[in-house]
């Protein structure tokens, strides 16, 4: 039976997840990380890329996946920085002195043009500017490409075509040209294929394909609901509930937090609101919107009418979305509403509530028989 | 003549002797490179009763390894300087390369510098990337252990500059902070507090890297447990295949540093037992014999060196007049910060 292993890098975990031709999960495992993704600057792009591979063979000396199941690897992670020298290796951050950046939260594109500024030498001797997971894909296929969410965040892209081609006046800006930047590819898209040294060490499949990837966020809402004009998600998060909705390309003048591409590239989220009702807290839902949520308390009490609220597939769990974007780059799913509509159907809090203490019903028996 | 007895008055003994301990461990380990354990056991206390020429027959009696080339030069640079900086250690180191004078390869030292020859000292990033946890420059952190003993706060940065310039391992950055830690701890102390040590090298490298102080943790409970267990748990690495019972120490910075530490901690005061016991570890004895030297050296001053093996170095001369440069240069820049 062949398997999508989509790989995702948030917050503080790294979580590879094995995902089925019909969307069911089938293996799953994480690992905490010391430095959390959106602390870029604090860790050398190889320590992470060390860190997947890691948790990857161990996944696969465990059993967890079958290496030869694997069809084609997704990824979704959290906007980075990778400056690549002309040899092709990562400028180390603390060669940019980024170590010296003491801010909680500080955005690729700031750090990115701050670096440049400060060392225009670097600038000149760049092969390439990449997200975190541009690079591990670059480690392990040495194919160079970047996506749409990456390109969006950066803030050079042109406003004629936002996300999707690179704007030569803005990198000229910066000290940056056209060639040093590069193609933008939608997430789905096949880029390329496992190198020999990766597919010897894990035994994984020669020629599995490495699929482009999003950001996780973006592979949350893409997932959520199928995305018609209009459709609201709320993604509840640890700072709060944000409201965003499907429409078309951002203008020129919106801000770069207020919109993300779809992996696909075929639409947009815009934040509509940034604090909305919080049905965690007892809030009366948002009519007419998904809820979805990486990480939902155990003992979360909802005291609402959860017959009126409707959750994604993936409520309280992580998505599935980076491993179902490969299959599409692999043309396994060519109409997508059946994925929507049949695979990862929106329900109501009701029926997620008896779905998951069935579910734990379940493992409990399977873990007394064990014993 | 005036017995030295307050830690002002030891201090420049200190410093050769850390200088001068490291290369008396890298010269009698330099011809048994690479030797077994059992080998190097079978030795006895014959491998430090003298230097013996290298196998290759290339070089004499009391030729250190390269790891004391590379510390010989930086002391100089930090010296000529006054401050750790990597662009003048990298000018330093660039022409042992250039010129071949290099004695020994250090393959994870090779990388960065190839590229730091390619790319001209004004270059950034020319590192050895994450995984490569080679000790070809280890020895060097103890350099900032000696210029920043009383000034504890600038260490980590120093010493975070001076690894930079080959190693971008965490792995490797952490343990040597915890080599200067310790080496600034023997200058300030006039005893060995097992505790004061351990924690001291362990908080430091908590900050880099949150595996390597676990391992230093080990290090008290291994001083009570017979000998080969204790180096088997400390010489232990990631890589499964790699017999340390048979093949002695691996090159990698963490296992050196341990296995030295531990060595040092079991006779703190006799260089030559520590030197003795460092080298019958086998593996990359060199550098481990070189770090217990450092380390028995910056605790005691040079005095209780044997003179045969403090005269017969190769370079011994030129490697007293560096640290005793490095020496009075740090007293000088203390002083003008002060006043």
């Amino acid at each position: 039976m062949s398997l999508l292993l989509g790989i995702d890098l948030q917050g503080d975990t790294i979580t590879l997840q094995g995902v089925d031709r019909r969307g069911n999960r089938i293996a799953y495992i994480d690992e905490k990380v010391s430095v959390p993704f959106h602390r870029f600057w604090q860790v050398h792009p190889d320590e992470r890329v060390r860190s997947v591979r890691a948790l990857l063979l161990h996944a696969l000396h465990e059993g967890l996946i079958r290496p030869g199941a694997v069809a084609a690897i997704g990824i979704s992670c959290e906007p980075g920085l990778v400056l690549v020298d002309s040899e092709m290796e990562p400028v180390p951050p603390r060669s940019l002195n980024w170590n010296e950046i003491d801010s909680e939260k500080a955005n690729p594109d700031e750090v990115l043009r701050k670096s440049l500024e400060q060392y225009p030498s670097v600038a000149r001797t760049l092969s390439a500017v990449f997200d975190l997971q541009d690079w591990l894909r670059y480690r392990w296929t040495g194919a160079v490409a970047t996506t749409r969410s990456f390109a969006w965040s950066s803030g050079l892209t042109r406003d004629t075509s936002p996300g999707e081609h690179w704007d030569a006046r803005a990198l000229e800006a910066i000290g940056l040209g056209s060639g040093q930047m590069p193609p933008v590819i939608p997430g789905p898209h096949r880029i390329g294929t496992l190198q020999e040294e990766l597919v010897r060490e894990t035994g994984l499949a020669r020629g599995t394909w490495f699929c482009g990837g999003t950001e996780p966020r973006a592979a949350r809402l893409w997932l959520a609901a199928e995305p018609r004009e209009g459709v609201g998600i709320v993604l509840l998060e640890e700072q709060g509930a944000t409201l965003w909705r499907v429409a078309g390309p951002p203008s020129a003048s919106t801000p770069l937090k207020d919109a993300i591409p779809s992996p696909q590239g075929d639409h947009w989220y815009h934040r509509e609101a940034l604090e909305v009702s919080d049905p965690r807290n007892g809030d009366t839902p948002v009519s007419d919107v998904i809820y979805d949520a990486i990480r939902i308390d155990p003992q979360q009490q909802w005291n609402i009418d959860s017959s009126e609220m409707m959750v994604s597939a993936d409520f309280g769990s992580p998505s599935r979305a980076p491993a179902l974007l490969a299959g599409i780059g692999l043309g396994w799913y060519r109409d997508l509403r059946p994925l929507w509509r049949k695979r990862c159907p929106v329900q109501t809090l009701q029926q997620w509530t008896e779905y998951r203490s069935a579910s734990q019903q379940v493992s409990g028996q399977e873990t007394r028989e064990k014993t | 003549m005036k017995s030295s007895t307050t830690l002002k008055e030891q201090l420049p003994g200190r410093f050769r002797g850390s200088i001068q301990g490291a290369a008396i461990g890298s010269a009698l380990g330099f011809p048994h490179s690479g030797s077994s354990r059992t080998f190097m056991r079978a030795l006895g206390s014959e491998v430090v009763q003298g230097y013996v020429r290298h196998r290759s027959g290339y070089f004499p009696e009391g030729q250190h390894g390269a790891s004391v080339q590379l510390l010989s030069l930086a002391a100089d640079a930090i010296a000529k300087e006054g401050r750790v900086c990597a662009n003048s250690i990298v000018e330093c180191w660039v022409p042992l390369w250039r010129e071949n004078r290099i004695v020994e390869r250090l393959p994870d030292v090779d990388v960065a510098m190839s590229r730091w020859l390619r790319r001209g000292t004004s270059a950034r990033g020319c590192a050895c990337g994450p995984g490569e946890a080679g000790s070809g420059a280890l020895l060097c952190s103890i350099l900032v252990g000696l210029w920043d003993h009383d000034e504890p706060d600038h260490l980590i940065a120093d010493c975070e500059i001076l690894t930079g310039v080959t190693h971008e391992d965490t792995t490797v950055r952490a343990v040597s902070v915890a080599l200067a830690t310790v080496i600034a701890h023997n200058l300030t102390h006039h005893d060995v507090v097992l505790a004061d040590v351990i924690d001291g090298a362990a908080e430091a490298a908590a900050r880099i890297d949150p595996d390597v102080p676990d391992r230093i943790q080990e290090i008290p409970m291994m001083l009570a447990t017979p000998e080969r267990n204790a180096f088997e748990q400390l010489a232990r690495t990631s890589d499964d295949g790699f017999d340390v019972d048979h093949a002695g120490v691996s090159s990698d910075a963490l296992p050196i540093f341990l296995v030295a530490l531990h060595c040092w901690l079991r006779n703190p005061s006799e260089p030559v037992e520590v030197i003795q016991s460092c080298l019958q570890t086998g593996g990359a004895m060199e550098m481990t014999a070189a770090v217990g030297g450092a380390l028995v050296g910056s605790s005691i001053g040079e005095d209780r060196f044997p003179q045969a093996l403090l005269t017969g170095l190769v370079e011994s001369s030129e490697i007293i007049v560096s640290a005793t440069r490095l020496f009075e240069r740090q007293r000088q820049e203390r002083g003008r910060r002060s006043s």
